[in-house]
Formats: structure tokens, sequence, C-alpha cells
């Protein structure tokens, strides 16, 4: 693994969406992605977390260029993703690939594993038909599937070994960064050990940095070396894993932990969690967005947005966390 | 499903926990080739098996209500909340309920406030895909509870929900359990939720019960395998480990299922027994285990 040389960084990132409001009452627009910034070096793993509709997927569809971002700056190894023209975006776009939450429907059932895996490199013109072949083969073995899988069917696997073979296809290209999104959440305890395990396997021997979207906090106290907290598009929070578990600055933070269900609490303590719902990312709400929700918003969380301030290790946008 | 029987008091809340368990079963909505076979499977003192159909049709959707792990898909698209509601209250109202439309309406509005929906009378005419994810799955619990049951079956309710609104979903749940003197089979993967809401588990793997007993006990001290190894695979019990403990290999599938024990090729303390003799259920109805050699 290289030591901290950063690999993505993002600066004030937008993503603006125009939406209809309905048939001849106009547009307006959805902020879904605010200004977003954040470092991620080498070989480590980001985390993002927020609850549906903070933008956690509007930014993996910004780093893995599916998508151009409204403003601000998307660097991959210091080239700009952003703004990038056509050549150089194909080049970028094979260093960072994705892995997706649901390998019953990222996985097309007509397709054998091997043409799936070898799917990748056709796109990108690589190697002879039996150089592929010899590559999917590599690869495979090393997400622990056998040779004889080559010519089965997804249907034909388990969740857990379906996964493995989304794993193995976002490392067809051999990329920098692998975009992770809830790759877990559809699995069982028991199956989702056996594919933690083997992203953090993967990332010891390829070097490979993830930007790893969960909203499981036990699994992300696992696997990741940063957090990054979202709501309604902007980071609320952001730093080192080890500093944000022991002590969560931000109300929300604070919120997401105590409502995370826990072997060792033997009852809920209802009273800890956030109230209501997210409020929908159409709705605009002055100052502090979450202030409708927060135990601790004053008069001044109403009008002043707070600014990202540094406390320790930590980044935090709230007026109230330095108290 | 093979032999999952327990017989458990009102009020209580027991969590089938673990691969492949099936609630489905209970409520006859097993597809055709698939049938429920069973030497008893009692409700209130009632044999669901051996009972004439329409004695069991009666009991299921009224006195055995079920909430599903999707509440979008649950909901019908072309109806809205209230019209659901209202048909479920025709269906398994009281007497006075089902022979009056504003009778029903009122019980309608009054089942909304019952699961914490702000603005009730506004959500009456929202279609399904005018509401959240949480608000789907309340709506849901209404019209389960609609038929006042004696027990409710929720699979996985909320596991296609974020922490925060699982947190109040559950708070719900087991709010309601206590008001409503009903039962709760909680059906989910996630052993913290167990953990914080139910009285008893059953632990089951490949369609048999593993092993059964009260919450803190069985999670303090494990006495299957099975149970140990689940619980060893959760981040939480790897603190400051590179990897995490897992169980090797795959749940078997229907017709590849093991002679002996159905653990037996994934389980680290199997011996020659476990692959030659299928283990029993062995204990009282308390405390369960189905291994030839208990932890």
């Amino acid at each position: 693994m290289t030591a901290d040389s950063t690999l993505l960084e993002a600066r004030d990132l937008v993503r603006h969406y125009r939406v209809s409001k309905g048939f001849l009452r106009g547009t307006m627009l959805v902020r879904a992605l605010d200004g977003v910034s954040f470092d991620l070096a080498q070989g480590r793993t980001l985390a993002v977390v927020g609850e549906s509709g903070c933008g956690k997927s509007t930014l993996a569809r910004q780093v893995t260029m599916i998508e151009t971002p409204t403003a601000g700056a998307l660097l991959l190894d210091g080239q700009d993703v952003a703004h990038a023209d056509r050549a150089l975006r194909g080049r970028l776009r094979p260093q960072v690939q994705m892995v997706f939450q649901n390998p019953f429907a990222s996985l097309n059932p007509r397709r054998t594993v091997g043409a799936l895996l070898e799917e990748p490199l056709e796109i990108h013109r690589r190697g002879t038909r039996g150089e592929r072949r010899e590559r999917a083969l590599a690869i495979m073995h090393k997400v622990g599937l056998r040779r004889e899988h080559y010519g089965r069917y997804p249907h034909m696997f388990s969740g857990g070994q379906r996964q493995r073979i989304a794993v193995a296809r976002a490392l067809m290209l051999d990329p920098r960064l692998v975009v992770a999104d809830e790759p877990t959440s559809a699995l069982d305890v028991s199956i989702q050990a056996q594919v933690l395990n083997l992203l953090l396997d993967l990332q010891q021997e390829l070097g490979i940095a993830y930007l790893f979207i969960a909203h499981n906090l036990q699994v992300v106290r696992h696997i990741a070396d940063a957090v990054l907290v979202m709501y309604l598009g902007k980071a609320v929070e952001q730093g080192p894993k080890d500093a944000i578990f022991a002590r969560p600055l931000h109300p929300y933070t604070q919120a997401l932990f105590a409502s995370t269900p826990s072997l060792g609490r033997a009852r809920r303590a209802a009273a800890a969690t956030a109230p209501s719902e997210p409020p929908s990312p159409l709705d605009t709400i002055s100052g502090c967005a979450f202030r409708t929700r927060c135990p601790r918003a004053i008069a001044r969380c109403a009008i002043e947005v707070p600014v990202p301030a540094t406390i320790g290790s930590i980044t935090v946008a709230c007026h109230r966390a330095g108290e | 499903m093979s032999a999952a029987g327990s017989a458990h008091g009102i009020r209580s809340a027991v969590a089938l926990a673990g691969a492949t368990a099936h609630p489905d079963a209970l409520l006859e909505l097993v597809d055709y080739p698939g049938r429920v076979r069973a030497r008893r499977m009692a409700f209130a003192g009632r044999d669901l098996v051996s009972c004439p159909a329409d004695e069991r049709r009666a009991i299921a959707g009224r006195d055995i209500a079920m909430i599903f792990q999707d509440p979008l898909a649950s909901l019908d698209p072309c109806y809205t909340v209230g019209y659901q509601l209202d048909e479920a209250l025709r269906l398994h109202g009281n007497e006075r309920e089902r022979g009056s439309a504003s009778a029903r309406r009122d019980r309608a509005l009054e089942l909304l406030r019952h699961v914490e929906i702000a603005d009730p009378l506004a959500r009456l005419r929202a279609f399904p895909h005018q509401l959240s994810g949480g608000m789907a799955q309340r709506v849901m619990i209404a019209m389960a509870i609609a038929g006042r049951p004696q027990l409710l079956i929720a699979d996985e309710p909320t596991t296609a929900l974020d922490v925060t609104v699982q947190a109040q979903v559950l708070a719900l749940l087991m709010r309601l359990r206590q008001e409503l003197r009903m039962a709760v089979l909680l059906i989910t993967h996630d052993l913290a939720v167990v953990a914080e809401t139910a009285d008893r588990v059953v632990v089951m793997y490949a369609g048999q019960v593993m092993e059964t007993g009260p919450v803190p006990s069985l999670f303090d001290a494990p006495r299957h395998p099975y149970t140990r190894a689940l619980l060893d695979a959760l981040p939480e019990h790897n603190f400051g480990r590179a990897r995490l403990r897992t169980i090797p290999g795959v749940v078997p599938g229907a017709f590849d299922r093991p002679s002996g024990c159905l653990l037996s090729p994934r389980c680290e303390f199997a011996v020659e027994r476990c692959v030659s003799e299928r283990p029993e259920l062995t204990g009282d109805t308390a405390r369960a285990v189905r291994c030839h050699f208990p932890l």
C-alpha cells in the first residue's frame, strides 16, 4: 500500500438537477450535491454514510464519471474529471469501477460469468480473446471463484457468490478506485463477512482505494479509514474513523449512531434517535438543513448556514459543535 | 421448512433469525406445488393444518396479520391509502365497521394516528407513490392491525429502511405490541435488531430450527455452533481484528441438503457422527438446541 498520496480529491462538488413540478407547473432545482469536499488517499477507504436522499448515490455518479458535476472540481490523480475532454475521460474511466448493491439486478442474467467479466476488456479493446479469457480466470481465482464457474450463468449462484462476480468484474480493468454502493446490505450476516473480508484482502494486495457507501455503521467501523457523513447534499461531518466513532460532534451523526441497533444494548432508547423522517431533497430549508430534526437547534440555526469548521481531526458543519 | 414449532404467549416478541426462514407457511401463502405439512400448527388452540379451509381463511389476515419487507411493493399503486385501509376494514373490521362506511373512515383515521402518521386526513387521499418508505411501512402496519390481530408477523419489516427510520418503526411495533396485546413474530437476519426487540429467538438454518431460547441468554451463551458463528461474523464482535470471522461455504440448496446435520459441511466442530446422523432438537420449550455436541 502506498502511503497517503491523494488519489481522489473533491472540492466544492455541486450537482443540481432540474425536475418538473408537474404538467405546466414549470421546473425546480434539486440540490442533490451542494458543495462537498473530501480527499481519498491511495489504497484507503472512505465511507460515505447518510439516509436516502442525502446525495450518496449522486456522489457516486460523479466520481464514476457517469455524470458531469454542475460545479466544483473532482480530481483523480490531479487531473480534473469534471472538465475533462472526451479523450481524457476515456483514459480516466477505467480507473474507477463500481460495485452495486444488489447482485441480483447488476448482473445480466443472459450472459455467462466469463462473458460478463470479459465485457469491460472488450469495450476498452484490450488484449486478444485468449488473453481476455486468461485475465478473467485469473481474477476469478483472486475473488474465490473456481475455474468451472466460467461458463455458468448468474442465476446458478447465491447472493454472496454473485457479489464476488460483481467485484471480479470491477477489477477486470485494474482500477485504482472502486466505488462500492452498499455492497453487503443485500446479503446475510455470514455472507456479508465473507464479502467484506474479500474487499479488505483485495485492497491489501492490489492497493485499491474504496469509496464505500453504506448505512450500516458497524460495517463502516470495520472497513473504513475515514468517514464522511452527508445530509441533504452537504457534508455535515468528516474525519478519521477512530475520531468520529470515539466522539461524533454533529447531532446528526450522533442520531445515526443512536439509531444503529447493537447487540450490546438491551432495549432501545427511543429518545436519542432522530425524530421524523429526512425531508425531501425538494424542500428548501433555511439555515442548517438538519435543524428541523435537531434536538439542539437554536434560533441561529434557522438563519445562518453553518460553515464547516475543524475541531481536532474532525471537520464539522454545526453552530453548536464547539460547545 | 421442516419442523419449526413452538408455543409462545400473548404479548411476547419472537424473532426468527438466520438464513432461509419461511413464515409463509403460517398464512397459507405457499404457492402450488408447495404444500404445508405439519404434525400440528396450532394458533390459539386451533390446528391450522387440519381445520377446514374457510375456518383458516377467517383467521388469516384478521387474527394473524402480516407485514412485508418492501412496503411500497406491498401496497397497490392504483388505489389511495384510504381505499386500501377501507378494504382491510371491510374484510377484517368488527361488525359495525363492516356495515358502515363512515365507521370505517373514522377507524381508518384512528389507525393512521395510532401508527403516528402526521396529517392523517390528507394521507387518506394519498397514493402509495407519494409516501416515503417509512410512511408506507406505517400504512402497512395500520392495515395489519385493522383486524385487531393476536399475532403480527413482520417479515424483515425494516430491512429496506434507513437506520433512523428503522429505529422509529421498531419502536412503533414494540409500542403497539404492548398496547394491543398482540404477539409479534419478527423475521430478520439482523441479530442486533433481535437483541433490541425480541423476548425469544428461534435460529433457523436451511429450513430447520437450530436453536431457540430467551434473548439475552441465547446471545450471551449460544449453544449451537451456527448461532455462535453468526454472532462471531458481526463486525461488532471483531473490533481490532483485520478480518472478520466467517462461516465458510454457502447455505445448501433445496436439492443438495446433507444427509447428516445440515450445518456439517460448514461447521468447524463437525465429526463423523455429524455427517452420518441428523441431530434432533433437544431441550424444552424455553431452551432447545439441535446439535450432537452443543457448546
